[in-house]
């Protein structure tokens, strides 16, 4: 009895050890192949030079996979034929890679597709459905197991999108920063003529214009600011009236056509308001009204109308945009009061105007400063209503002076007269950082604001 | 109107009052762009404005009173598409993460960081689309290394060649911006219509011995179909009517259909962009080339119009029909 069960034991014992190493690595590596192929596809993404990892690493799937196939038989005694499958997908891709010319056209396609393409596509495919496998296997197949093992499918897009975002604006920032100095910041841009008195020996001095040039950014940033007050302050009224309305008074057919309304001045094409501005600011020139929506220029020498349309036309017309925002703010806002609060105001004998001003609003105040921030972020970044109307600001920033913002600075840029490309493409980026910090900014005040609020006049 | 009639007075007529006031700017906006597309369809007629043929100072040979929108239309579905197959499943995996997906709270902080990037203003990705063109689609989409003769000796190639290399708009990487933008506002009204749905349903379906993923699949996502019906509605909104991207990234021409047709990777400019360019004449801070041009730009607002109305229709339609359908 003695060596021999010794032996077996140690064998029996080794086996088992063996086993429950083998229960853990196979699944690991198949996980850290499906990681590998979901990270080399991102990596794909601006590499071409990567491409020969691709149909190493579906190699390695491929064999990875098979010894899951296996592994699996070993542990459950069950064939999952869906680990076969992706075995079989795995060599399929590689096969596909193969066959697939290194540069892709054909049929009239704009365009020379690169076999990495595919091979991104191809990793992704497989890689994720991979990892899905080896976690359902590395928890025991068990239901939860089977909840887990989605992770990946759903993590994958995630982690990709918010990579995009955070990589786009990093860019912005690394562009950006150099450009942005006290300098730019607070000179104007200047390309106009002035009038300067000249003097000339023996004689009266005489006016004569001379070219006043700057570079700088100032005037967009007030601009940007100005846009942002005026248009908060037109649809403050309008917006707030509306969501009162609509939540408290509304009813029947007139209070739809109303929601309509509210709701198509938000889903229209910015491009029908730019129009509308466009139409506005064309309307008035000539008349009285010029100096509201056109407004006038000194250019050295007389007064005359605009190239496009003041600061009041375009918040006029962005108030459009805006009040919506405000109104679906109060609404929310009316909406949330507990009907005990308007009931114990009206049992005390307050009037419905009472309970208005002093219940209904300032419960909703959380929710209208919310609106009025947003919306003022949504003025500072719109740009197609100022498309047809905005200038370069050469002329001061002022309600009726010619309309301009940073938002259409940085298309005016790339779009623009070369003489300003020229000047200014260095600090495109720069207007680009401020512009998104002043809007993300607002709407991280705004973020933080209504939870403040929301705890101070709630009390939760 | 529920039989007591109340006496406008005080803050209710000045609700009413300044209700009114977006109300009327609505009407006139509308009207108009109704009447400033009038010229268009009396003069140039529909025949004309729906042929393929849109003639600009780039396009050759220059006609004047070519406006064909056909092409525009085409361009208009095709980057609709686009961005939709790329928003659409990024948020929908973002609004399950941050609800029935969650690990430990992590998905909670997706919420304020979309609203976060739902401020960022479309010209940025405009601005910032030059880095996904050198980063994605410069070097897979145009043979940048290979070198100039070779590459137009490949087969195949398009027939307009010169709108290849050099030029680098395309409807996909307008359509790659645009979903970028939609997303943040896409995936917070998906992620309420999934936390909308009655913890009943899906308590049911997990005490009957569903796994988690099962219930999603089976119990919430169809009970949240109207919501996420709505959240699309919105995407495809905000898609046609964007301008800035769209000029940017896609330019402001559409002459003729793509070939083939959904070829995404030649620069078919959607209605709203060329409506825009109609208006500036294809020239900076310009002004309409042709009497006629300005009234078919707004006759093309109006075409844009009259597709968010359908839009919106076709969404209610469809959200009436779920409802019936996963009634609760």
């Amino acid at each position: 009895m003695s060596a021999e069960s010794t032996q077996r034991r140690a064998i029996r014992l080794a086996g088992f050890s063996l086993g429950s190493l083998v229960d853990w690595i196979v699944p690991l590596v198949n996980l850290a192949a499906g990681l590998a192929a979901v990270i080399l596809a991102s990596l794909l993404t601006g590499n071409n030079d990567l491409e020969q990892y691709v149909i190493l690493l579906l190699g390695g799937m491929c064999v990875t996979l098979q010894l899951l196939f296996l592994d699996i038989y070993r542990k459950r005694k069950t064939w999952d034929i869906k680990v076969g499958l992706l075995a079989l997908l795995a060599l399929g891709f590689i096969a596909a890679l193969y066959w697939i010319p290194k540069y892709l056209t054909g049929w009239q396609i704009n365009g020379v597709i690169h076999q990495s393409l595919f091979g991104m596509i191809f990793l992704l495919a497989a890689g994720i459905p991979t990892m899905s496998v080896a976690l359902y296997d590395l928890l025991g197949a068990t239901p939860s197991a089977e909840d887990v093992s989605r992770y990946p499918l759903i993590l994958t897009p995630v982690a990709l999108a918010l990579a995009v975002y955070l990589l786009l604006i990093s860019q912005l920032v690394i562009q950006g920063r150099p450009g942005l100095s006290w300098e730019i910041i607070s000179k104007p841009y200047l390309n106009y003529s002035v009038p300067v008195k000249i003097m000339i020996a023996g004689d009266w001095p005489k006016w004569s214009a001379a070219l006043q040039e700057g570079v700088g950014i100032r005037n967009q940033i007030l601009g940007t600011g100005l846009l942002m007050l005026m248009t908060s302050l037109i649809s403050l009224p309008f917006g707030v009236g509306a969501g009162v309305f609509l939540s408290e008074y509304a009813r029947g057919g007139f209070g739809n056509f109303t929601r309509f309304v509210i709701t198509s001045l938000r889903s229209i094409s910015m491009l029908i308001l730019g129009f509308t501005a466009l139409s506005l600011v064309k309307a008035s020139s000539g008349t009285p009204l010029a100096f509201l929506f056109k407004g006038y220029q000194f250019d050295g020498f007389v007064w005359r109308e605009n190239q496009g349309g003041t600061f009041f036309a375009a918040s006029l017309v962005i108030s459009l945009l805006v009040i919506p925002v405000i109104c679906r703010a109060t609404e929310e806002g009316c909406r949330s009061l507990p009907n005990e609060l308007r009931e114990g105001s009206l049992a005390l004998g307050g009037s419905e105007e009472t309970t208005l001003w002093r219940i209904v609003l300032p419960w909703s105040l959380a929710n209208i400063v919310t609106g009025v921030l947003l919306g003022c972020a949504e003025a500072a970044g719109d740009m197609a209503i100022l498309m047809f109307i905005a200038g370069r600001g050469d002329y001061g920033v002022g309600p009726f002076k010619q309309v301009t913002s940073l938002a259409y600075m940085v298309f005016d840029i790339w779009f623009g007269e070369k003489s300003f490309h020229d000047t200014m493409s260095p600090y495109q980026f720069s207007a680009g950082l401020i512009l998104i910090t002043m809007t993300v900014g607002l709407g991280l005040i705004a973020l933080l604001l209504k939870r403040w609020l929301a705890l101070r006049h709630r009390g939760r | 109107m529920n039989g007591q009639t109340k006496i406008l007075k005080g803050s209710r007529l000045a609700a009413l009052l300044l209700t009114l006031v977006p109300l009327l700017m609505f009407l006139a906006v509308v009207s108009n762009l109704v009447y400033a597309s009038l010229p268009a369809l009396t003069q140039a007629g529909l025949p004309v404005l729906f042929s393929t043929v849109f003639s600009t100072i780039f396009s050759g040979t220059y006609v004047e009173g070519q406006y064909g929108l056909t092409p525009s239309l085409w361009g208009t579905f095709l980057l609709l598409i686009t961005a939709l197959l790329i928003a659409f499943p990024v948020s929908l995996a973002m609004a399950i993460f941050a609800t029935e997906f969650s690990v430990r709270g992590v998905g909670q902080a997706i919420e304020p960081v979309l609203a976060l990037f739902s401020g960022i203003p479309p010209i940025l990705y405009g601005l910032l689309s030059v880095f996904v063109l050198t980063a994605f689609i410069q070097p897979k989409f145009t043979g940048m290394d290979l070198p100039d003769p070779l590459l137009r000796s490949m087969p195949g190639l398009s027939p307009a060649i010169y709108v290849l290399l050099p030029r680098n708009n395309s409807i996909l990487l307008g359509g790659i911006m645009i979903g970028l933008l939609i997303i943040p506002f896409m995936a917070p009204l998906m992620l309420d219509a999934i936390r909308s749905v009655p913890q009943s349903m899906k308590e049911a379906s997990l005490a009957l011995g569903a796994t988690r993923w099962h219930t999603l699949g089976h119990v919430t996502l169809p009970a949240a179909l109207s919501g996420i019906a709505a959240a699309l509605s919105l995407g495809a909104l905000k898609t046609i009517g964007e301008v800035v991207i769209a000029a940017w990234t896609i330019g402001y021409i559409a002459n003729g259909l793509p070939v083939p047709l959904f070829d995404i990777l030649e620069d078919k400019a959607p209605l709203a962009s060329a409506a825009a360019g109609l208006m500036s004449g294809l020239i900076p801070g310009g002004s309409p080339r042709h009497p006629l041009d300005g009234s078919v730009a707004y006759f093309s607002g109006l075409l844009l119009l009259l597709m968010a109305f359908a839009i919106m229709g076709a969404v209610s339609l469809a959200q009436r029909y779920l409802r019936r359908r996963f009634a609760r």
